[in-house]
């Protein structure tokens, strides 16, 4: 039988009583300006470090990926996103003209937006959570919420928690990621999902709706919580049978989300989420009626 | 000056391992460097150094990362009382010892993280982050520390099993 060491013990005990102790400082939010003071120090050589590994990382994930070598060479992916994103841009251009005139002053405000460039410094440890970190923080004026973009402008997430000098955004193959989307050309709503393996699903296109692969979704808009027309990934595959309400949709995501080194954060987009009236506005309007009624009654 | 060194060590490998490490990715998942070589080193020069390494080791990566302080020495403590059980098993070699420290310790260590996950979100799909995400990581960190273990091995001089 073993025996653990008294030493041992007292500092299983200690490990023990840290962890609560930590746990504690992070709930009552005492942690944050550790964290902030840390990430100012320590991020500039994060940032170099990466940098520094990412040509023999590349090539590692060229070895790990020999059979489709041929045609995702960094270079090729780069212009083909650009491309998509251009490509994206110019049918809502399109469909929105066509459409509705008054969505022209929307498109000539995103020429106003105002975009903070910023560099990967970290990604999630866990391979739990598609989360990666950014060195642009509060002092940049970056807030939860802000929707982030690669070069090519389209989304690759959400910024979720924000530092001083850092944040950590939320990838929109995160299994906790929802980002409410169009198909661009039948103009159907779904939801994008990810998933542990780092997969896109749109949910919610009705089955009758002709979706074929190569097709762009492109966020929606709808609910406040991202711009319209961000482009975010082209149908992969779709499956479901007639009996089935919805289609199964996977997307392929439009930005490089494995090899981001600099992302951009629209910082002039505040998220404004639109809810439902709420039930208490809902009943005290129904009150009011009521006694409205009640008053006007001989 | 043997604890200083040992502290910007672990340190460096701190900051490697947030910045860096998660790059090399192979089978879709990066390698812990960090917990690799915590194994290794208290396996070859003995328990005690974790006493401070390891929730030093934590706390940087808590700091550093997404993952909270708490729960990131949540994850790496195991490492030490595995070290440490190898006194009580000495007739099995260290080497031997090291990697199944390094398969235990990276499952502990998922586990740990991944009942975080579970607590802080909508949930995860277990089987999925079995399959996909921890028998990768337990494969490729056993990988890294045949490597590890032996560079630690041959620049000690005096290893643990030496002593015994």
């Amino acid at each position: 039988m073993l025996v653990l060491g008294s030493r041992l013990g007292q500092w299983a005990v200690g490990v023990i009583l840290l962890i609560a102790l930590l746990a504690g400082l992070a709930a009552a939010g005492v942690a944050a300006p550790i964290e902030d003071a840390a990430s100012t120090v320590f991020g500039p050589i994060q940032r170099g470090l990466r940098q520094g590994a990412e040509p023999v990382a590349n090539l590692l994930s060229d070895i790990d990926e020999f059979d489709r070598l041929d045609d995702e060479n960094r270079a090729l992916r780069n212009r083909i996103e650009q491309l998509e994103s251009e490509n994206a841009r110019l049918r809502e251009e399109q469909i929105q003209v066509r459409g509705r005139q008054e969505l022209v002053q929307v498109q000539e405000d995103q020429a106003d937006e105002i975009f903070v460039t910023s560099s990967v410094i970290t990604r999630d440890l866990s391979g739990l959570r598609n989360i990666i970190g950014i060195d642009r923080g509060s002092d940049a004026g970056v807030v939860v919420g802000m929707p982030v973009v690669a070069g090519g402008g389209t989304l690759v997430g959400v910024i979720i928690d924000v530092r001083g000098n850092s944040s950590f955004v939320r990838l929109i193959t995160d299994p906790e990621s929802s980002v409410r989307v169009l198909h661009q050309l039948s103009r159907s709503e779904g939801i994008v999902s990810g998933d542990t393996l780092g997969n896109l699903n749109v949910a919610f296109i009705p089955q009758a709706t002709d979706v074929q692969p190569g097709q762009l979704f492109v966020s929606s808009g709808f609910g406040g919580l991202l711009p319209k027309g961000i482009p975010v990934g082209r149908v992969s595959s779709t499956s479901g049978t007639a009996q089935d309400v919805f289609k199964s949709i996977r997307l392929q995501p439009l930005a490089p989300l494995n090899q981001l080194e600099t992302v951009l954060v629209q910082v002039t987009f505040t998220p404004e989420p639109v809810g439902l009236p709420n039930a208490d506005a809902k009943a005290a309007a129904a009150k009011e009626d009521a006694e409205g009624e009640e008053t006007a009654a001989p | 000056m043997r604890w200083p060194l040992l502290i910007a060590a672990v340190l460096g490998l701190v900051l490697l391992q947030t910045s860096a490490a998660p790059a090399f990715s192979i089978f879709g998942v990066g390698p812990n460097l960090l917990l690799v070589v915590l194994c290794c080193w208290l396996v070859v020069r003995g328990a005690d150094d974790g006493f401070i390494l390891v929730p030093l080791a934590g706390i940087g990566v808590g700091l550093l990362s997404f993952q909270g302080m708490a729960e990131s020495v949540a994850a790496l403590a195991p490492i030490v009382i595995g070290a440490a059980l190898w006194t009580q098993f000495r007739h099995v070699h260290p080497f031997a010892w090291a990697l199944a420290l390094v398969a235990a310790a990276t499952i502990l260590h998922f586990l740990a993280l991944a009942v975080a996950v579970q607590l802080e979100t909508t949930g995860i799909n277990w089987l999925e982050a079995l399959r996909d995400v921890l028998l990768p990581t337990v494969l490729l960190n056993v990988i890294l520390g045949v490597v590890i273990y032996w560079l630690i091995r041959l620049s000690s001089r005096r290893p643990l099993s030496a002593r015994a």
